[in-house]
């Protein structure tokens, strides 16, 4: 449980999903799109640029009608969320931002942010992770 | 990927709780930051991060980018230090940054989670800094995750992230343009374009 384990080793493991996290996702969106819905939860919820999207059918309808992608990621940081507010399971609020350029559109600024919660895997003592939410903007999308 | 909308909320009664937990910003834009300790769970966790990037460190940008918590960047035991834990900790942090003044109607909502024990949302906006209770250049924008637990009739927040940039020419354009209240002593006829 993360409540018995300190802080500080919570916060370091943490830093180290986060960023397996963020490789396996980007390098996933970019060349193994098919693959992409794997990574998130049944029920998942993604926003994007302010249209919500639910549901591994609908999320793999979408992703299906995104032009291929080439993402940058420049920043990620990462936080444990207090387990008050996931009833103990144990999750982490994950942020990036970059740049992305969608086949025929123009290079844009993005930030993301996942809530990814941990699963736990019967062969392997290292959590699953998968995401539970998405919300993606571009930096200008309402100019 | 066009299809850009404003806010997304989910329902009215979401929206309600948000709009209401928004007053969060009269207090983070004035003189004492202190009251949002009553904002703030006593193990909450805030961050920020700014975009990396080799720009003049001397822009108004540098207030925040020393507390930038990049971890593409940084390594221990700073990752650990920019991480601010529990609330006394978060609330002094936050009194320390650049005073703010934000621009209210920019602002655009995503709710990310919604759940009987968790609130998620992305809030996103621009403002300017404020010194000597004078807003000043440049604008600024931001995107800030708010994780909020219920409590009574509002939300308590467990988990915040702050996000700041400069602002692009067009948010800076339409930035701070919202009608100011119509001057009620002026006997002048007004024309409409």
């Amino acid at each position: 449980m993360a409540s018995t384990v300190d802080f500080r080793t919570h916060v370091d493991q943490s830093c180290r999903y986060s960023e397996e996290f963020v490789n396996i996702y980007y390098d996933c969106m970019d060349k193994k799109r098919r693959n992409l819905t794997r990574l998130y939860l049944d029920k998942a919820t993604l926003v994007w640029n302010g249209n919500a999207v639910s549901g591994q059918e609908a999320l793999a309808e979408f992703f299906e009608s995104l032009p291929s992608s080439e993402f940058q990621v420049l920043t990620s940081d990462c936080q444990p969320v207090h387990e008050q507010a996931t009833q103990g399971q144990t999750t982490l609020l994950v942020l990036t931002c970059g740049l992305v350029k969608f086949e025929g559109n123009k290079q844009r600024y993005f930030n993301q942010n996942f809530l990814l919660t941990a699963q736990a895997s019967p062969n392997n003592d290292q959590p699953v992770w998968k995401i539970a939410s998405d919300c993606f903007r571009f930096q200008d999308w309402n100019s | 990927i066009g299809f850009d909308v404003g806010s997304c909320f989910g329902s009215d009664e979401i929206k309600a709780l948000i709009l209401r937990f928004l007053q969060y910003y009269s207090i983070y834009d004035s003189s004492d930051r202190q009251p949002l300790l009553d904002a703030y769970h006593d193990g909450a966790s805030f961050s920020l991060t700014t975009p990396f990037s080799s720009q003049n460190p001397s822009s108004s940008l540098g207030e925040y980018h020393k507390d930038s918590r990049n971890l593409k960047r940084l390594k221990d035991p700073m990752r650990f230090r920019l991480l601010k834990h529990t609330r006394l900790n978060v609330v002094a942090f936050l009194n320390e940054l650049p005073k703010t003044q934000h621009d209210i109607a920019s602002f655009t909502v995503d709710v990310n989670t919604y759940t009987n024990t968790l609130l998620t949302f992305t809030v996103s906006g621009v403002f300017k800094e404020v010194v000597d209770g004078k807003s000043r250049e440049p604008t600024m924008a931001f995107s800030r995750v708010f994780i909020t637990v219920p409590a009574g009739n509002s939300l308590c927040i467990v988990n915040d992230h702050l996000f700041v940039r400069m602002a692009t020419t067009e948010e800076i354009r339409k930035a701070f343009v919202a009608p100011a209240p119509t001057p009620s002593s002026s006997p002048v006829p007004t024309l409409t374009a």
